[in-house]
This record gives structure tokens, sequence and C-alpha cells, in this order.
């Protein structure tokens, strides 16, 4: 256009340009419209068939107080994608999801950071360990942006189930060392029973992680699936000395130590062992296998005293939640997990759930089942799973490793010569 | 070795002391605030490991040692931690911010588990905390933190206090010796002014007072010496009034002269009247002594009688008359003297009761204090002997008097000549010259004159020429010729073993038949002759010692003969020797005199010149005059 055109009144693209701009406009103010219209209704999706009606309640719980609607679906936790299935829910639920499983996604760019929402009123009623689980470092979050992203709704922790009666009979109490824990598994073979089961199993080798936390901390193991300290090095004998004390103290049998943990539940419940380890699960197992077998109790990791770190138990995320990265209705959807995630709400969805709440209020509720409360204590310093950091062949051969020296067949030095030359 | 002042002295005290209050202050705040930075430093280290410690708990649980080394590495950041160790439960240390103590487990580190508190190791460079880091909900030791702190810091701030110490002690040694010259001088200011007084009182400088400034003691002391240098300037003017009044005493005449005198001090001294009792010797009565044209206002008061006067004459040593006194206001201390507020005082003597003495406050007031007793005492002692000299002076001037009288005969009428002749006592001298002169008839128509002087004044000199006199007369009455009757009186005068005296004398017979003049001269001056013939005056010769000198003294007459208006002046030496100041009357004026009024009567001659010779001494003769005018008929 010139300028003299201007001066002259002559603009010939002026009707064309005012359309376009109203139909910006226009579009903006529809989106927008939209967008708070969406917002109304928070899409759910979620594995936890189990905890869908206590999900479907909660739901309508908020909906009620809050007027936003909340759809809730069940997904089936067989091959459970929600990022795949075509439909992009703004909630999605993840089942003992681990740091690998989060840092993938986020990298992948499919998970919105929360950092910004939780502030500290929210941040400091949480388990610390199972949002852990959600918290990535530089180097694993998206484009070097740390931040956290998801939320735990539950959590879960293995600890000592143990047989009171057995207990008892065998004249020991519950052990807080691991000396007291050897010196009480004598006097549990004493009364002709196993006096452990499980534990070293193949999927979830708990009792391991316990002790290899307990001597390698979190840094050592890391650096050992990073491969920077060799098997081989002397806090991993160190920790490998526990098993041989297993077996020089029969604590448990080759057998017994790598039984499922269902069969453990079981084990147990038939009086064939005096201790499992277990988490908030087994009331399921006690209930449909022998409900009348109350008589239990648990106890923490035995202190090993002679390693570096705390014998936490191991623990982590039961049921968490994530943002969709394109979720339109961010906001409502934060707001949603942060009154789910309230000791009120936490109390319904523990005790629907069978998990532990990841709120520390709702954990010493009341009005929480007594057989979740009984786990709630051993959060504290419930220890995440970092294995998946490791190749699983070295861990199948670590964990081989462990049972084999349970079970006599190979020395400490042997079970991680072999570990490490498969880690090279 | 010079003295130093006391000023100088308060000052360098003050200024020592409060230089050591100074240190002592200083001293006490340095250790102070060492301690209180000592107790900063622990409380820092305390907290600061503490805090760490918190950090530290979950790290340490879940064995989170490169999160554990750079929280060291990040506490070993701060300006005083040099250095942060973090230890796992074994007491290895697993996280070093200088690195060296890794897998090492320091004594410290292992003394602090089990412990519930923040051990705290100190050495010159550093302080190290530890602090067990443990779960009080799980009962468990998970490691250690132990940090190093610098004490560079705490050097620094240590150093600043001492610093700011020394400059607090020099800033107050200098306060300190400000204060204790602005201080000591202010306050010594009232000490110096008041040596300086007294130095001036010292100097009989006695008008300004003091200022009384300063503290209280100092205040006290300035009153004090105002009060004490107004009572000694009011002591010496009682001393000025009572030398004023002993000198006007001892220059008193007689006794009302002295009454005065002490009616003067006694208004002076007490602002009170004085009377005088004496008592007289005939009639024994205590007699007041009015000062000069005052009349006694008390009547004779008998020694015996009960009046307070009476009673201080038998020696009473103080009556006093007032309220709550010796005697009731109203007392009536003479006959006729009512006294309402006074004192009654005896003058003794050694030699006796000289008098007593009467002082009374017309106004009312007591005599209470003791200055007005002492100095009423004063008057008395030193009025006692001077009244008892007047009154003895009085009395022997009776006795003089007396003496005079017989020494003094009257004129004859029938000598044959025109004779006249005065007797002059002197004015000043208390008492009674030696000088007389004396008629004698001899013979028919024949008349012995003498005119004499003897040595001496007084009584004594009345009593020896009244000895001489009738001794001359009787050998006047054996002998014709006057040389005989010196040399006889001479020998019996210089025998007298008591008589240490002498006198001069003329003596000569009038033979008024022959108008002849026979005489001689004893060391007497030699009569003026007026010859009315030649009308000139010439002293008739004269030779011979003074009788009463040496026994042998040898005396020779002479005769001279007189025409009819001659005059012979027969005198003694008060009139030649009359003085007014270094001049003398001396005889040419006493010729001139004679010759100026030769012509009158021997009456008229002898007034003329004792009124000429008064004149001449302004009225006061100091020596006795006596004087015989002869004119011959």
């Amino acid at each position: 256009m010139e300028y003299s055109d201007i001066r002259n009144g002559r603009n010939p693209g002026v009707g064309l340009r005012t359309v376009a701009w109203a139909g910006v406009v226009l579009f903006l103010i529809a989106s927008n419209f939209s967008t708070e219209c969406r917002a109304q209704t928070v899409t759910f999706h979620h594995p936890w068939v189990h905890g869908q009606a206590v999900m479907q309640n909660l739901a309508a719980e908020y909906t009620r107080q809050t007027g936003v609607r909340v759809q809730v679906t069940a997904l089936n936790p067989q091959g459970y994608n929600p990022w795949t299935d075509g439909v992009q829910p703004d909630i999605i639920g993840l089942s003992y999801p681990n740091r690998g499983t989060i840092a993938r996604n986020a990298q992948a760019g499919r998970l919105s950071n929360m950092s910004p929402d939780l502030v500290q009123a929210w941040y400091a009623d949480l388990w610390p360990g199972p949002v852990a689980v959600f918290e990535l470092s530089g180097t694993e979050a998206p484009a070097g942006r740390p931040g956290t992203y998801g939320i735990p709704l539950t959590a879960f922790v293995r600890v000592f189930v143990y047989n009171r009666e057995m207990f008892r009979r065998a004249g020991v109490s519950p052990p807080r060392t691991w000396s007291d824990f050897l010196l009480a598994s004598s006097r549990i073979r004493g009364i002709g029973i196993v006096p452990m089961a499980g534990g070293v199993e193949g999927t979830y080798p708990a009792f391991p992680l316990i002790y290899e936390r307990s001597y390698l901390g979190n840094h050592y193991l890391l650096q050992t699936y990073f491969g920077r300290l060799p098997y081989t090095d002397t806090r991993w004998r160190n920790q490998f000395r526990v098993y041989s004390e297993m077996r020089q103290y029969q604590l448990t049998t080759v057998g017994a130590a790598q039984m499922t943990r269902a069969n453990a539940q079981r084990f147990l419940l038939d009086g064939n062992c005096a201790v499992i380890l277990d988490g908030p699960w087994f009331e399921s197992m006690r209930r449909t296998y022998r409900p009348t077998f109350t008589n239990w109790g648990v106890f923490g990791p035995p202190d090993d005293r002679r390693a570096p770190f705390l014998a936490s138990a191991p623990g982590g995320v039961a049921e968490g939640v994530v943002i969709n990265s394109r979720s339109r209705n961010r906001a409502a959807a934060v707001r949603f997990i942060r009154w789910l995630t309230m000791p009120a709400q936490q109390v319904r969805l523990a005790n629907g759930m069978g998990s532990i709440p990841i709120s520390e209020q709702a954990s010493q509720s009341p009005a929480l089942a007594s057989h979740l409360r009984v786990f709630t204590p051993y959060m504290r310093y419930a220890a995440q799973d970092l294995r998946y950091h490791e190749d699983p062949a070295v861990l199948n051969r670590l964990y081989q490793g462990a049972r084999n020296v349970i079970g006599g067949t190979e020395t400490p030095a042997q079970a991680l010569n072999a570990t490490q030359r498969l880690a090279r | 070795m010079k003295r130093m002042s006391a000023r100088l002295i308060a000052s360098i005290v003050t200024a020592l002391l409060l230089a050591a209050l100074s240190i002592i202050l200083v001293s006490a705040w340095l250790v102070v605030q060492g301690r209180q930075l000592n107790l900063e430093m622990e409380s820092k280290v305390r907290v600061s490991t503490q805090l760490a410690v918190e950090a530290c708990i979950r790290l340490l649980a879940e064995g989170e040692v490169l999160r554990l080394r750079q929280l060291a590495d990040r506490y070993a950041g701060d300006e005083q931690v040099v250095r942060v160790m973090i230890a796992d439960r074994t007491g290895q240390v697993i996280a070093d911010s200088r690195r060296e103590a890794l897998g090492t487990q320091p004594p410290l580190i292992m003394r602090s588990f089990g412990s519930r508190r923040v051990l705290i190791e100190k050495t010159p460079e550093y302080w190290t905390g530890a602090y067990v880091v443990y779960d009080e909900i799980i009962d468990r030791d998970l490691g250690v933190v132990a940090i190093d702190f610098s004490t560079v810091r705490l050097e620094e701030a240590q150093a600043s206090a001492r610093m700011a110490g020394l400059m607090i002690t020099l800033l107050g040694i200098g306060i300190g010796i400000l204060i204790a010259l602005v201080g000591v001088g202010f306050l010594t200011r009232p000490l110096t002014m008041l040596v300086q007084a007294i130095h001036c009182v010292e100097a009989g400088e006695m008008e300004s007072p003091v200022e009384a400034t300063g503290s209280t003691e100092l205040v006290e002391i300035g009153n004090a010496f105002n009060a004490m240098v107004t009572s000694v300037r009011q002591r010496i003017r009682n001393l000025e009034i009572l030398n004023q009044m002993e000198s006007g005493l001892a220059r008193s005449a007689d006794l009302a002269t002295s009454v005065e005198v002490m009616k003067r001090a006694s208004q002076s001294l007490l602002n009170a009247d004085l009377y005088l009792w004496i008592q007289e010797p005939v009639s024994r009565m205590l007699m007041q002594i009015g000062s000069p044209g005052e009349a006694p206002i008390s009547e004779p008061v008998p020694p015996e009688s009960d009046f307070p006067v009476a009673r201080g004459f038998t020696g009473r040593p103080m009556i006093m008359i007032g309220e709550d006194s010796d005697l009731p206001p109203g007392t009536e201390i003479a006959g006729g003297m009512t006294v309402n507020s006074g004192v009654v005082l005896p003058l003794w003597t050694p030699e006796g009761m000289a008098g007593v003495l009467a002082v009374v406050n017309p106004h009312g007031r007591r005599f209470v204090t003791k200055e007005d007793s002492a100095l009423s005492w004063a008057i008395a002692a030193l009025a006692a002997p001077m009244v008892a000299a007047a009154v003895r002076t009085q009395m022997q001037g009776r006795a003089v008097a007396a003496l005079q009288a017989l020494l003094i005969p009257e004129l004859p009428t029938d000598t044959g000549a025109d004779v006249s002749a005065l007797y002059l006592p002197a004015e000043e001298a208390a008492g009674v010259g030696g000088d007389y002169y004396d008629f004698a008839e001899i013979g028919e128509s024949r008349w012995g004159i003498v005119v004499g002087d003897s040595s001496g004044k007084g009584l004594e000199a009345a009593r020896y020429t009244t000895m001489a006199k009738w001794i001359l007369r009787s050998f006047m009455h054996e002998y014709e010729n006057p040389a005989d009757v010196l040399r006889q009186s001479n020998r019996v005068l210089a025998m007298q073993e008591m008589a240490e005296g002498f006198i001069t004398v003329f003596c000569c017979t009038w033979d008024s038949a022959q108008s002849l003049i026979t005489y001689a001269v004893a060391g007497h001056p030699a009569p003026l002759l007026y010859s009315a013939l030649s009308g000139d005056v010439r002293e008739v010769p004269s030779t011979g010692s003074a009788l009463g000198v040496t026994l042998d003294a040898t005396f020779t007459h002479h005769e001279v003969f007189l025409n009819s208006g001659d005059v012979l002046c027969l005198y003694t030496d008060g009139i030649t020797e009359a003085r007014q100041g270094d001049e003398w009357f001396s005889d040419t004026r006493f010729a001139e005199a004679l010759k100026d009024h030769a012509h009158e009567s021997s009456r008229e001659i002898a007034e003329a010149i004792i009124a000429q010779v008064k004149e001449f001494t302004g009225g006061v003769t100091k020596d006795d005059i006596a004087l015989v005018v002869l004119k011959a008929q």
C-alpha cells in the first residue's frame, strides 16, 4: 500500500484483513470457551481394576464438592499403554512405576512437570520415598529440566510378616538387628520349621534389596549399575556375607528362599515358616486362603550394624498418577490429584486399593485399616527400586549368586565374580 | 625536696584510680567479651552442625553418598566452615569437603556415636563440631556430621575486642587525667580560695570573706572560715578597743576621764553603759565617779550595805542582773540606781580592791554570752590597775595639795616693797612639783625670801621640799648671811640619809630700810633684775651648788641695792624651760616680758609673765612655776 492511497482513502486490502482478524479473535474466544467447558470434565485412565469402585466414588465425591466432573476409566492392566490407545486422558494412572518408566515417558514428552504445583503444604505430607520415584534429575528429565513428573497415590512397602505363635513357641521376639535375627532363626529352627521363606525370588528380591542398600546405599548401587563400581568391590563382598550367614545360621533354605511371594504367603499361613517378606497384600491372601490366621505381626528389616547405612524396607509407589502433557485440563487435573492426596481421600483410597496411603497423616489415621496401618511406620525410609538402571541379566545373575551362596553352591566371591564378568 | 600540692597529688591519685578502674572494667569487659565470643562461636558450631545433621538424615539413611558429598561441599562454601565431614554409622567418612579423610574413622566422629549432643573439639586454627545423625523415630544412629569452623573470625573479633579494649583503656586514662585535672581543680578551687583567704588573713586583710562553694564539706569549711574570720575580726576590734581603752586610761589625768574612756569602750564593745565606784578614803563610802560634766547617778554606798555594788567591793567575782541571773531585773545596785540587765564587777588589783564597775545594758539585753562576760572581765581587768593608779594619784594629789598649802605661804604685806608671788603647778603631770617660795620675817624691816626647786616630782619631792623649807627657814632665823643659811642647810640636808634628792635655792634677805638685797644662790637660776633707771634687765650674779648634794659645799653672798622702781624677779626653771615643740621660752623672752611690764605692779608683772609663758606653751605647762616679784618702792 502506497502512502498516497491512504491519503486518498483508498485501501484495497482492508476488507480481507478485517475479516481475517475477526476470525482469529472469534477462534480464540471459542477456543477459550471450549477449554473452560472441557475443564468441567477431567478424564482419568488407570489400570487398577480392583480400585475402580473406590476411584469412581471419589470422583463422584469430587464432582459434588467442586462441580468438576472426573471421568474415571479403568483399563485392562494387561498391555496397559495409555499413550497409545488413541485416547489422551488428562490423568494417567500407573501401577508400581519406577524412575525408569517415568524418565522414559518424560523424555518422550508425555508427562507434564508438576514441580510448579507442588507447593510445600502439599509436598510435606507425602511420604518422600515414593515421591522420589517421580523426581527426575537433570540427566533423567527431558531437555535437562529436572522436576517432579507425577504423584503417587498409594504406596507399598515390604517388611517381615511373622507368625506370633511360632515366635512365642521359639521363645524369641521380633529381632531389631541382623545378629538378633540370626540367633532367632536358630531358635525357630529348633522348633522344627524353616525360619524364613521367600524374599530372594526372581521378580522382586526384597531381601537383597534391603541389604544391598544397607551396605552400598543408593549411591554405590547406582555406581555399580553404572559400571563405576565392580560387583567384586568390598562393599558387595560385605553384603554377600549376609547370604553366607543365612546359610550358616539356617535362616532359610534354597527352596524356601526362592519361593514366590504368593507361595511364601501360603507357606506362612500353613505354618511351615515363621517369617516372610511381604507387604499390604498379605491381608488379601490371608482372608482368602486362611482367614482364621490372625495371630500375625510385622517387624522391620533387622539392622546390620556392620553396614554403613540403614537397613530400610524396600518400597515404592503402588499407584501413581501423571498428567498427560497434552492435557487441556491440566489445572483441573492438578487440583483433583491434590484432592486425592488429602488425608480423608487417602484413607478411602488406601482402604479401597489395599495399599498404603501416600499421605503421612492418613497413614496414622484410625480410619485406615489396621492391616495397612501396621506397615505404614516402615514407609519413612522405604527404599525405591533402582534396578531399572541395570541389565536384568546381570541382576538375575546377581540374585542367582545370592541363592547359590544361601544354598552353598557358590561362595560370595564366586557369585560376585560371575556377576561382574557378566556386567562387563 | 619540694612538696607537691594537694591538687597535684589529688589529680595524680584520681587519674591513677580512674585509669585503674578503666583497666579493671576493660579487662572485665574483655573477659566477658571473650566468653561471649566463645559462646557465640560455640552456639554457631552447635546450631550449624545440628542444621547440617537435619539435612543429612534422609541422605544417610538411603546411602545417598553423592548427595552427601554435594551437601558437604555446599556447607564448606560457608565463610566460616572450612571443612565438612560426614561419616556413615560405621564411622567411615563417606563425604569430606577436602576429600582427605574419606574412608577414615576420626576419633571425634567415633566418640559422637551414642551422644545426643554436639561434641566440640577446639584447636587454635578451628573448632570442630561433631553431631550424630540420629533418627529418633526409628531410634537409629545413621552417621555423624563433623564440621570444622575457622577461628579466624573469632580471632579477628577477639583482636578487635582487645584493640577496642586498649582504645577504651587509653581513652579512659585520658578522660581520667582530664577529669582529674578539671574535677580536682573544681573540687580544690574552694580550698585554693580558702588558702588565699588564709594568706589574706595572715596579711591582716580580713574584709573579704571566702565564697563558700563546692561540696557540702567545703561549703561548711568556707562558712566556718568566714565565721572564724568574722570572730577574729571582732576579737581584734575588741582588742583594739581594749587597747585604746588601756592607752586612754594611761593618758587619763583623773578618774573622771578614765571613766569616760571606759564608757566609750563599753559602748563600743558591749553597747552598754558603764559606772564606776571607788571608796572615799575618809568617809569610806563608795562614791560613783562620773565622766566629765556628768553628775553621779547613785548616792554614796555604804560598804557594809547589801547593794550589789557594796557586795562587789567585798570581792564577789561577778554579779549578774537580769532574767535567770544572779539578781532579777529592777535590782537597785546602788542607792538610786536601778538596773534591769547588767553585771557588777570588782576592780581587783594585787594591792587590793580599787573599786567596783557596773556594766549596764540600757536596752535590757541579758549578759549571757561568754563573749559578754569575757569582755566585761577584760574591761574590769584593764581598768583595775588604771583605776587603782588614778585613785592613788588622786589621793597623792590631795596629800600634795596639803603639802603645797604648807609650802606656799600667805604673802606678807609689810615687807616695805611691792611683793607678789605666784605658784603654778604643772598642767600635765599629776601631782605636785618641788617648786616653792617662802617669806620669813627675820628682823625689823628685814625679810628672808627663798625660792627653791627640789629634784623630782610628786609627793616625795613635796616632802623633801617641805623639809628643806623648814630647815632653811630655821637657819634664816639663826644666821643673817644667806650664805651661812645655805651652808648650814646644806649640811643638814646632805646628812639626811633617807633623802636622795637635792634642791636648788635662791635665798636672800630684804632689808627694806636700806633697800638692800643680800643673797646667796645654791644651784638656782639667777634672778632677773630690772633697773628702773636704765630700763635694762640683767641677771644678778649667782654661784653655788644645789643643797643636799655635798656636805662641804660653799656659798657666797652678794648684795644688791634696789632703787625705786627696780624689779627683782625670783623664779624657778619652769618659766625659762617652758617649751613649745623644740623651742624654749628662754631667759630672753622672760627678760622682755619683765621689761615690758616692769612699770606695772608686782602682781601685774607676775601675772603678765605667767600669761606669756602659758601663751607660749599653748596653755600647758609641763613643770611647776614659782615666781616672786619684788618691786622696790
